[in-house]
This record gives structure tokens, C-alpha cells and sequence, in this order.
């Protein structure tokens, strides 16, 4: 589990974060969401010891980030936004980082490898942004390490490849029972938010000084309700214009069921910080 | 389960870094090895008889301790490019004995049997030949006093006699590690131009030095020497340049040790 607890951290003199507690539980791939330059990526390089808290705490499991334990390190794989690479194959990569990976997979690599449809031979520099991408995300999967963070994953690809993204995570969900006791912890960093709808569960989102939200699905629906209607309706938390009508987040007053849209999930949460911490902090009954 | 320091864990570090040595440094090996190459065909067009290659092959071996951490190390502390090496399942230390073995260790060595070889072959060629015999032979060089005094009678008679023939190894060994320890430093310190900030720096530090010390020399009032006879003032002489050499030689150790101390700090302690 990783647990952040009063963390504070800034950029020079740039404030971050300030006080934000969080946790992320075992074995669920996590929404990261968050407006540009609320700290995403930099939370992310927190968990993953490439950033050093101020003030407060990050653990993973009994690890501490930031010691760079090279146990803790074997356990947890960052795979950033902008793709670096070395002029190399994806296969000569992944053998040189493998051997570090003590549950590093290769036939799982090569598999990972044909359903991306990248050719595993193929030097990087010769590839598309896209199949770049798609190999460093085979060669993070294959690690199988207990915690895996994606930083804007699904930027670059095209729609055909957002799709087999969807799939590969979501099949190593289930193929992840190495661990013995839970599956992989993914956290996934996205302003795309419909590319991982059907995918992530719990969501995070994240502002400059807080954290608004860190509830599941079940929470979400059981606190919001999701109106797709024509009308607009005048107590919705949000209310956004859609083919066809409207989609209205209304809080559940009234216990009913429903499909939680995550881009309006994140406006309403956007727009209402106050009403949104009270509502999943108390009931809807305030 | 050992945090700081597993051999098998190290081997793997030791393998990485040595798969990706010939592909950063491989070329700037082959740029070192050929000068003599050039030299001894520049002798041979013109007839002449090449000596002192043995300092040529000293001062390229320096060369090529100061350019190898900016070749294999470069972006262990780039914000972006540098990720992958922190994120590494290895312990600092591992990684630290790693560069340090390829920046101190590896890099002498590979050059200097290199260019040896080298040599030899050329020294091999029958008929008129530039070269009088083979190097390995009658090598003189690695020492940094030399590359300074070259033809200097500056080291007779006192620590070159009394010091430098006697443990000449250990001045090898310290004087590698102080010139690797300060680019391993520097190289972990800039992020962009490292070479040229550093003999930058060193060249400025050098420049201060100097001034200070003819300051202080034009400052001491020589006439108490009139008490003393030749003999007296060259024994002392000789005596303050062993102390000055022995003061050098610690220093030089204290220096390396801190400026690898902080090395690894700053892998240690690197942020991206």
C-alpha cells in the first residue's frame, strides 16, 4: 500500500503540495486526475524516489521512497510522459533492464510485444512516437513489478492503439496473481480521462493544495447521480451539454444507480471543491 | 536481504554499464589510440626518429580520465534521461563502485594496453622505422610530474630520489584517482558542458593559486639567508619540497576521498 501522509512539496519557492494526505490500496489500477501543473507527475516521482517529500511522509509498503531501496526499487516501475530512449531495440532494452527485475517475464514481453503489434526488433529511433510508447509500456508490464505508474500513457497513441492499451492493462489485472497475495498496483496519470474510463477504479483527483477526491466507482455512484437527460437541471452540481441533451451530476439524494461519466465527474468536482468534500465526507443528505 | 551492498546485484550494475562502454567511449578510444598512430606516420614521412612517445601515451591516457565520466555518466543527472539510472533495483553504493571502476579502474587500463599494443605493432615494422625499440621496455610515463618537468632537473636530488622512484605506484594510483575524482564530481554536479566548466574552474582555481603563492613568495624577506651557507639553504630546500610533496600527496588523497564522498552523495541524493 502506499500511504502519503501531510506531505508538502514545492519547487523552490513554488508550492505543490501542502499537507495532502492520501493512500492508494493493493491490486486497483487508480485514475490520477488533475488539472495542468497540479502536481500529477510530481507525485508520481514522489512514490517512485525521484522526488524527495518536504515535509511529511510517502511510504510504499515499509519502504521509504526516497532511500531508493534497491528492494523497493525492484517493486515499483515509473514509466514517464516523454519517452527517452536509447538508440537500441526494445529487446536488447528490456534484457539490460530485466536482470534487475527479479519476476521480469520475457516471454510475457514478447507476447506483450505481438498484441501492441510493435516489432520487438526494430531499433526506437526508427519508430513512431506511438510505438515507442507502446514498447516501453511492454517493457514496464513485463517487469511485473507490485507497483506500476503510468504518466500520461495514452497520449500519442492513435485509436486502435488506445484500445489495445485498454486491453493489455486490463489483462494484466488479471494475469498479475505472482504477487501471490494482490495483483499490480497501477496508477495512471491522464488528462484523457475517456481513454481509461472502463479502466481505472479508484479515481484520484487532484488539486494544487489537495486532494478532492480519492473514492471508487461504487462511492462515486453512491454519492453522485448521473442524469442524462435533455434538460439542463438547475440543482446539478455540473451540467454539460451533450449530443442529444444534457449529462447532469446531481448529488444522490434519492439512492438511484448510475453510469459514472468521469469527464464530468471531474468538472463537477472542478467546480464544486467545497460541496464535493462534503458530500463524500458526510452523505448527501447536507 | 542486503540494502547496501549484494555482489550479484553490483554484477549486474558492472555488466550494464560495460554493455553501453565501447558504445559511449568506444570512439573516443579510438581518437586516443590513433594520435600516436599519426604521430609515428608524421615521424616516418619525415624521416626522423620519434622519442618521448611513452609521455605522448601518458597524456592521452589523462585525457582519456577526464573524458570518460561526461561519455558513460552523462545523464545520471538529467531530469529526464537520468530516471531510468536512479530507478535502477541497485543499491548508491553499487552504482557508485560501478562508475567508479570503469572511470578509475577500466579506463587506465583499456587505454594503456590499447596504446601499448598499438605501439608494439608499429614498433614492429622492419627497416627505417621511427620508433627505437619497444615501449613496454622502457616506459617512463603516467606520471603527471613528468607531463610538467618534461627535461627538468626540478625533481633531482630530493623527493624524486628519496619519494617518487621508491613508491611511484602509489604516486600513480593517487594521482589517477585525484583527476578522475574531480570530473566523476563535476560530472555529477553539471548538467550541460561539463569538461569545459570544469578545466574551467580548474583553470581559474590554478590562476588564484598561482597569485597567492608568488604573492607569498615575493613577500618573505630573503636577507636572513645570508647566515646560511649553500649547502644549509639546499638542504632545506630539498627538505621543504618533501614536505611540500608529502602535503601535496595527503592532500590529494583527503581531496579524492571527499570529491568521491560526494559523488555518491549525489547519486544518492540526485532529484528528477
Amino acid at each position: 500500500m502506499i500511504t502519503i501522509n501531510n506531505l508538502d512539496f514545492s519547487y523552490k519557492n513554488v508550492a505543490v503540495f501542502k499537507n495532502i494526505s492520501l493512500e492508494f490500496k493493493e491490486g486497483n489500477v487508480y485514475g490520477l486526475l488533475g488539472e495542468n501543473g497540479v502536481g500529477k507527475t510530481t507525485l508520481l516521482k514522489i512514490i517512485s524516489g525521484l522526488q524527495f517529500p518536504k515535509n511529511g511522509t510517502c511510504t510504499v509498503d515499509d519502504f521509504i521512497p526516497s532511500e531508493r531501496n534497491p528492494y523497493f526499487l525492484q517493486n515499483i516501475f515509473y514509466l514517464p510522459e516523454e519517452v527517452i530512449t536509447e538508440d537500441t531495440t526494445p529487446e536488447k532494452f528490456i534484457n539490460k533492464l530485466g536482470v534487475f527485475y527479479p519476476r521480469y517475464d520475457h516471454s510475457y514481453f514478447l507476447n506483450l510485444m505481438k498484441e501492441l503489434e510493435v516489432d520487438a526488433n526494430n531499433k526506437f529511433n526508427a519508430m513512431s512516437y506511438g510505438q515507442k510508447k507502446k514498447s516501453l509500456l511492454a517493457c514496464a508490464l513485463s517487469l511485473r513489478t507490485d507497483y506500476l505508474l503510468l504518466d500520461e500513457p495514452t497520449n500519442g497513441l492513435d485509436i486502435p492503439s488506445k484500445a489495445l492499451f485498454r486491453k493489455v492493462i486490463l489483462q494484466h489485472g488479471v494475469s498479475t496473481d505472482h504477487t501471490d497475495l494482490h495483483g499490480t498496483t497501477i496508477i495512471i496519470s491522464t488528462h484523457q480521462v475517456k481513454d481509461v474510463e472502463n479502466l481505472i477504479d479508484p479515481i484520484v483527483i487532484l488539486d494544487h493544495d489537495e486532494v478532492l477526491l480519492n473514492a471508487t466507482f461504487e462511492e462515486i455512484s453512491q454519492r453522485l447521480y448521473f442524469e442524462y437527460g435533455a434538460e439542463k437541471s438547475d440543482e446539478a452540481l455540473y451540467s454539460e451539454m451533450m449530443p442529444g441533451g444534457y449529462i447532469n451530476v446531481l448529488p444522490n439524494t434519492f439512492n438511484m444507480e448510475s453510469k459514472v461519466n468521469v469527464e464530468a465527474l471531474f468538472n463537477a468536482v472542478r467546480c464544486n471543491k467545497k460541496k464535493i468534500r462534503e458530500i463524500f465526507a458526510f452523505g448527501c443528505e447536507l | 536481504m542486503n540494502n547496501t551492498f549484494d555482489i550479484k546485484r553490483f554484477g549486474n550494475v558492472v555488466r550494464r554499464d560495460g554493455m553501453s562502454y565501447f558504445k559511449n567511449f568506444g570512439w573516443t578510444l579510438v581518437v586516443l589510440w590513433s594520435i600516436p598512430v599519426i604521430f609515428w606516420i608524421m615521424t616516418y614521412v619525415s624521416d626522423g626518429v620519434y622519442t618521448n612517445r611513452d609521455i605522448l601515451i601518458s597524456l592521452l591516457m589523462w585525457l582519456s580520465l577526464i573524458i570518460v565520466p561526461s561519455r558513460l555518466y552523462k545523464d545520471v543527472n538529467d531530469s529526464r534521461k537520468g530516471m531510468l539510472y536512479a530507478m535502477t533495483p541497485a543499491s548508491s553504493l553499487e552504482k557508485f563502485l560501478s562508475m567508479f571502476l570503469y572511470c578509475v579502474i577500466v579506463t587506465p587500463i583499456v587505454y594503456m594496453l590499447g596504446a601499448i599494443a598499438i605501439d608494439t605493432i608499429l614498433a614492429l615494422k622492419p627497416g627505417t622505422n621511427p620508433y627505437d625499440g619497444f615501449i613496454f621496455k622502457d616506459f617512463n610515463g603516467l606520471r603527471l610530474s613528468d607531463l610538467v618537468h618534461v627535461g627538468d632537473v626540478a625533481m633531482n636530488g630530493s623527493f624524486a630520489e628519496h619519494i617518487l622512484n621508491k613508491n611511484q605506484a602509489l604516486i600513480n594510483a593517487v594521482q589517477v584517482l585525484y583527476v578522475s575524482s574531480i570530473f566523476m564530481f563535476t560530472n555529477m554536479i553539471f548538467k550541460k558542458r561539463k569538461l569545459s566548466k570544469t578545466i574551467g574552474i580548474l583553470t581559474l582555481i590554478g590562476i588564484i593559486l598561482t597569485i597567492l603563492f608568488v604573492r607569498i613568495v615575493t613577500d618573505i624577506d630573503v636577507e636572513f639567508l645570508d647566515d646560511y651557507t649553500d649547502e644549509e639553504i639546499t638542504a632545506f630546500v630539498n627538505k621543504v619540497v618533501d614536505y611540500f610533496y608529502y602535503i601535496m600527496l595527503s592532500l590529494s588523497v583527503i581531496l579524492s576521498a571527499v570529491l568521491l564522498y560526494f559523488t555518491y552523495y549525489k547519486i544518492k541524493r540526485q532529484t528528477y
